[in-house]
């Protein structure tokens, strides 16, 4: 009988104990997670306020303006535009990647009278690109070549 | 114990007083120990019943944010490429506690230094009040409120606020709208969808696109500023989805200083305002009167004399003075042979016709401000002569764009709609002409810029296809004959046309450069034309190198009396 009731005692005790501590550690856990969540809202915030201020920056005035001031660029004309299956036709297979735009550009353009308008023109170039869907060529795989390209220039 | 109980204790009696007394005693102990072993069983039962059959642990101290939880209450809203046009941003408003301020005087100056716009009287006069909270200024910017935070002046506190904020400016501020200090929409799509906005955890995604929005903003801003006009209006819609792709109306605000809007320049010209159209309403009896076969396109009408009705006489601006056919009714723009094409139809047809083309009710587009067409109460023969050419019937501009895109798309009219549809999600819509009347309806739009009224809205390569129109104002009784609505209708490209685009300038004032003329033809043609010029790339269209081919396509034969073709159009 006595040692039971010392068995009991020590089991008591030793789930005090064991409860004590655990809930110490659920507590501090919570802390910790509290203090993860105010975190979360701070840099939440703090991306929210940020993606603001892109889209601020990004006002296509203000770019139009930018463009404008500082890299010389005007809206394109329709014969300034070039998909990239044209430049490809008109590139020479054994150029480099980046002469042929230049090369339409100027082919294109009898007096290219600004530096920037081939850059207007390789600008252009790119919007078939953002296109949901890709240019495709029947038959011919138009990426192969310059793949290839940029493999040999590495 | 036991052996206590091997011997029974010596029976003991009790009577009298002292015996009722144990009794009362043991009852007592009795209905005591009863008491105890309820409250006990209810507590058992309680224990068991929490730790057992409830599925709640213990409440938590905290729990974990989910992914898309937002904590600024309102959804955003985007552009359909994704672009924020308005957002809800946790900012912080600064206040204080004058009764804790030491040295107001000190305390106002160093303020004015963070924050150089406030009035450091002003505010010195709210520290020394004799109050426990004063706002000193809502909203601050993160960058000012560091500033102010750096000062270091106690007594100053600052409270989270959300606050909505549209980072595009005044750029296509009457489709968004704008939201009160409690964010709670007040105009535009902001209040159309208030409730929704409110609970919704996504973005919401608009049919706009800011870049078009732009560029048409810009070149509808320009052409109001170089005519003096007073107002401007413009849209361009995709004509197979019905989706708005840009919406302008100015003059415009900035929805940032929501506080601050003039009521007139809330007004949307686009939805909300209804106008006599004019001649863009050439096209829909043109289409109506095709449809119906009583002309086709090689007939045509005496165009003489002018037609003399009740007390109106109905004239031809660009008068020709002889037989026209239909594309040069079109193309001349005579209002004597659209009345005649119209009359043929007849006038339930043309009311018919009108109504399924939505002209006659409201727009279900999801805006708060749209305008009811204010058309006759009883539609007799005047009413369809006058409607035949743009008079007597007044709709939003969008009513118009809507019903253009409904004939050029190959006859299906759709709802135009402000929120991004998937191109699954189209509707069916519903059919309006056949695909054969909407092809001969291309053509003589093209037909219009090539040779017509509509020449400066040409765009080389994209083949524009419109229709000018240009109506004085109604004021009080008559006609003004200076207040002009000038419009242009476009689409592009006319051989498979994708966009509509409106542009239309109210009030415009002629210049030498357009002879004194305010016509449709003379002010808004060079908008749509520029802004097609600058759009079409941005929507992923490539000029036709080659237009010939496509141009030949879309000419067309003009008959005259004598029976003799004479071809159009291709050069």
């Amino acid at each position: 009988m006595r040692q039971s009731t010392l068995l009991w005692a020590v089991l008591g005790i030793a789930v005090v104990i064991g409860l004590f501590v655990m809930k110490h550690r659920v507590q501090d856990l919570e802390d910790r997670l509290h203090a993860l969540n105010a975190e979360i809202i701070t840099d939440r915030d703090a991306i929210q306020v940020m993606q603001a201020e892109w889209s601020y920056l990004n006002q296509p005035a203000r770019l139009e303006a930018l463009s404008k001031r500082l890299l010389g660029m005007e809206a394109p004309l329709a014969d300034q535009t070039v998909s990239m299956q044209e430049l490809l036709r008109i590139s020479d297979p054994d150029s480099a990647i980046v002469p042929p735009a230049t090369e339409v550009a100027k082919k294109k353009m009898p007096a290219p009278a600004r530096p920037a308008t081939p850059r207007t023109a390789l600008r252009k170039v790119k919007s078939p690109a953002q296109n949901p869907a890709p240019p495709t060529i029947q038959g011919d795989d138009w990426l192969g070549p310059i793949l290839a390209k940029l493999k040999k220039s590495q | 114990m036991i052996g206590k109980r091997q011997s029974p204790p010596e029976k003991i009696r009790i009577e009298g007083d002292r015996k009722t007394a144990i009794e009362t005693g043991r009852n007592r102990l009795m209905v005591a120990g009863a008491l105890f072993t309820a409250a006990f069983a209810v507590i058992g039962i309680r224990v068991i019943d929490v730790s057992v059959f409830s599925d709640n642990a213990e409440p938590r101290y905290t729990r974990s944010i989910t992914k898309d939880e937002k904590n600024t209450g309102r959804a955003d809203i985007v552009d359909r490429n994704g672009i924020l046009m308005a957002t809800s941003l946790n900012t912080a408003s600064l206040f204080a506690n004058p009764r804790l301020v030491l040295d107001p005087e000190q305390a106002a100056l160093r303020l004015s230094t963070a924050l150089p716009d406030i009035n450091a009287k002003a505010i010195e006069k709210k520290l020394r009040s004799n109050r426990g909270f004063v706002w000193l200024r809502r909203h601050l910017t993160p960058r000012q409120q560091y500033a102010v935070n750096r000062l270091g002046i106690p007594a100053l506190n600052f409270q989270r606020e959300a606050r909505r904020m549209y980072p595009l400016g005044p750029l296509a501020s009457h489709v968004l709208g704008f939201t009160d200090i409690d964010n709670k929409g007040l105009s535009g799509v902001e209040r159309y969808f208030d409730k929704e906005l409110r609970t919704r955890q996504k973005n919401m995604a608009l049919s706009i696109d800011v870049r078009v929005q732009h560029v048409l903003e810009h070149e509808l801003g320009a052409a109001m500023k170089e005519f003096r006009a007073i107002g401007a209006a413009g849209l361009v819609m995709d004509v197979n989805t019905g989706e708005i792709v840009a919406m302008s109306s100015l003059p415009s605000f900035d929805p940032n200083q929501s506080g601050s809007i003039p009521e007139d320049l809330r007004f949307n010209r686009t939805t909300l305002g209804v106008y006599e159209m004019g001649s863009t309403f050439k096209i829909f009896t043109t289409a109506m009167a095709l449809d119906a076969g009583t002309v086709t396109l090689k007939g045509g009408y005496d165009a003489t004399n002018p037609i003399r009705i009740a007390r109106f006489t109905i004239k031809d601006f660009h008068a020709k003075k002889r037989w026209l056919s239909v594309p040069e009714i079109f193309m001349y723009s005579s209002n004597i042979g659209t009345v005649k094409m119209a009359l043929d139809v007849g006038i339930s047809g043309h009311q018919k016709f009108l109504a399924r083309l939505g002209m006659l009710k409201t727009l279900a587009v999801e805006l708060s401000e749209t305008g009811a067409p204010l058309s006759p109460n009883r539609w007799r023969e005047i009413n369809s002569m006058t409607i035949s050419f743009g008079h007597g019937l007044a709709v939003s501009p969008l009513h118009l764009v809507a019903g253009v895109a409904s004939i050029v798309n190959g006859g299906i009219y759709r709802t135009p709609t402000l929120v991004r549809r998937n191109p699954a999600d189209v509707p069916d819509g519903k059919r309006v002409i056949s695909e054969e009347t909407s092809l001969q309806m291309r053509r003589l739009m093209r037909l219009v810029v090539e040779q017509g009224t509509g020449r400066k809205a040409a765009a080389p390569g994209y083949l524009v296809g419109g229709k000018t129109g240009t109506a004085e104002k109604v004021s009080g009784r008559g006609y003004k004959r200076k207040a002009l609505i000038s419009s242009f209708v476009a689409a592009f490209p006319m051989h498979k046309p994708r966009y509509v685009v409106l542009a239309m300038l109210d009030e415009a004032k002629g210049k030498k450069k357009t002879f004194g003329y305010a016509t449709g033809g003379w002010v808004a043609a060079p908008v749509v034309g520029a802004v097609v010029r600058r759009i079409a790339p941005v929507l992923g269209l490539r000029p036709m190198k080659d237009t010939d081919a496509a141009r030949d396509a879309l000419s067309i034969y003009i008959s005259e009396k004598s029976g003799r073709g004479r071809r159009l159009a291709s050069h």
